[in-house]
């Protein structure tokens, strides 16, 4: 019996725009089943490892095979979006037809939002936008459900909601995340710390997110405290003598 | 709750109906008012002539015309991610504009008479104002949406200048020449003529059909480029296809009737209002119902306001319009709850 193919693989990728590279020898497998977290801080290229899989961003060398379809969740949506929370969801498709009402329903009410159908996109929380398009990745049934900045700039409740619903999703679906919350990270089967479009290391999290590691990603010094099964990270203000 | 989805209904069951209501007050006030019952069976020749030959033409323009800008409004709104968009952002009316007085200069020069001389305007605005659409659509859109935009001013900028020197130059060859094609600055629906009227129809109604089948796609776009892409839908194509789509009706539109302001920016306002949707595939179809009904009722002031004048149309559309969508910007913020 073979392998089961992977479903997104990087092999010594190039990435960027027109004759621009901003990830530099990117490899990486991402096989069925599972979190895969792309950390690193701000502009170290993690969106545009994702926008390299659906074909927003070009490999200038190297190899990306992707073996499945995809759906983006981005940090932001932009502009002054008029639809309504199940009008953004029906956007998502299915192979070449729009997803129908009753899946659309279903998701939300997978992420919690079912209250809110009918509510205007441009008027909801950031977290209640960010659920809403991670419903419309699950709408979408696609293999590879790619979100990006998940719990960026949200309060403690709305974070933990999404957290939430992301420790679901990985339970039947195949999720890409990219962030710069280490927490997320320790959720992760496999974590890429990316710094200036360069891997620092790519593993599980017990084995790559050390004090090293996250000191050399971040550029300030950070405390790993292992406690049983729990595992903390803090970034002290003051050194300790 | 039960409240606003009440007045939804009644809203959307009222628009057909006044509708239908402005188009027959339209074919029987005027200059002279027809009994109505010359709707139905006229034995006056005089009735007949001013009903057939010269109020229905106009009257079905304004149908046509209104559903190709509300139409273009909501494409333009939904593919530009902006709810002050309207049909004429890709520059496409002060082109025709040039177009119409490069057809004057035309007649001017090349001393066309006859029937020449008065397709030769239209003619040119049609072609300048398509023209300048494909330009944007190739060079703007494969720069997202502020390329389009900013293709659109570029192309309006442009089409001001070359106006200017075409007007100096048919000052020049006839001086006391009342400049012909300014009319399309304005608007006017009276005296369209019934093959005028086949051209709108011939050119609207399969571009609308296309676009009202690929309205959904809008939606997508809304979300911006990267989620388009990720859906497997190419967001450069779909901007191009709809541009262009609604650019040729628009064009003949302009040719014939010239800028009417304003019906493209507030029915898809008045629309997402009315149903508290914002999916193109329900603003698309009603906002041309919309703008058919703002501009049926438009052109009816136009023609009775002033005893013995007709109005320009955008002065009337304007007037009615900017308070209304001044009222709704301040209520709803800048599409935040419209």
């Amino acid at each position: 019996m073979h392998p089961p193919e992977p479903l997104v693989e990087f092999k010594d990728a190039y990435i960027g725009y027109g004759s621009r590279v901003v990830v530099r020898g990117l490899n990486l497998t991402v096989s069925r089943g599972g979190l895969t977290v792309l950390l690193g801080p701000n502009g170290s290229g993690k969106t545009t490892v994702m926008r390299a899989i659906f074909g927003s961003a070009r490999v200038v060398k190297g190899v990306l095979r992707v073996n499945g379809t995809v759906s983006y969740s981005p940090a932001e949506v932009d502009g002054l979006v008029n639809l309504t929370v199940l009008e953004t969801v029906r956007t998502a498709r299915r192979g070449y037809a729009w997803v129908n009402n009753e899946d659309a329903v279903k998701a939300l009410s997978e992420v919690g939002m079912l209250s809110k159908v009918n509510a205007r996109l441009s008027e909801l929380s950031t977290g209640e936008k960010r659920l809403t398009m991670i419903a419309r990745a699950i709408a979408s049934n696609a293999d590879l459900i790619l979100i990006d900045e998940p719990t960026a700039n949200l309060d403690p409740g709305n974070r933990h909601r999404v957290l939430k619903v992301i420790l679901s999703l990985i339970t039947q679906h195949t999720v890409m995340v990219a962030t710069h919350d280490v927490d997320l990270a320790l959720l992760a089967n496999q974590v890429v710390m990316l710094r200036d479009g360069s891997v620092v290391d790519v593993g599980p999290p017990v084995e790559v997110i050390t004090e090293e590691n996250l000191t050399k990603l971040y550029g300030v010094s950070a405390r790993v405290m292992r406690n049983g099964g729990e595992v903390h990270v803090v970034f002290p203000m003051h050194e300790k003598p | 709750m039960v409240g606003k989805v009440k007045i939804r209904y009644v809203g959307l069951f009222l628009t057909p109906i006044l509708l239908v209501v402005g188009l027959i007050l339209n074919l029987i006030l005027g200059e002279v008012n027809v009994p109505y019952t010359c709707l139905v069976t006229c034995n006056q020749v005089k009735y007949r002539i001013i009903i057939l030959d010269i109020r229905l033409p106009s009257t079905l323009a304004s149908l046509v015309v209104g559903y190709v800008l509300g139409v273009s409004g909501a494409v333009m709104q939904g593919v530009l991610r902006n709810p002050l968009a309207e049909p004429f952002t890709t520059g496409i009316a002060s082109a025709a504009v040039l177009g119409g007085l490069l057809g004057y200069l035309l007649v001017l020069v090349g001393g066309l008479t006859g029937s020449y001389s008065t397709l030769a305007i239209p003619i040119l605005a049609l072609v300048v104002g398509l023209s300048s659409s494909i330009v944007v659509v190739m060079l703007g859109s494969r720069l997202g949406v502020i390329g389009l935009i900013l293709m659109g001013i570029l192309i309006t900028l442009l089409s001001y200048a070359a106006s200017m020197i075409v007007m100096l130059m048919i000052e020049s060859i006839n001086p006391t020449a009342s400049i012909q094609p300014l009319y399309l600055l304005y608007g006017n629906l009276s005296g369209v003529l019934w093959w005028q009227v086949y051209a709108m129809l011939a050119s609207a109604v399969p571009t609308i059909l296309i676009i009202i089948y690929l309205s959904r796609y809008i939606d997508l776009l809304m979300l911006g480029d990267d989620v388009a892409k990720a859906s497997g839908v190419n967001p450069v194509n779909v901007r191009r296809i709809l541009v262009a789509l609604t650019s040729v009706p628009l064009a003949v539109s302009l040719a014939f009737t010239g800028i009417i302001g304003f019906v493209g920016i507030m029915a898809p306002y008045v629309v997402r209002q009315m149903t508290g949707r914002g999916s193109g595939s329900v603003v698309v179809p009603w906002s041309g119902l919309v703008g058919s009904l703002i501009l049926t009722y438009s052109y009816l002031a136009s023609r009775i306001m002033i005893k013995g004048y007709v109005v320009p149309i955008t002065a009337v559309t304007g007037i009615a319009g900017i308070p209304l969508l001044m009222w709704m910007i301040a209520r709803g913020g800048f599409g935040a709850s419209t």
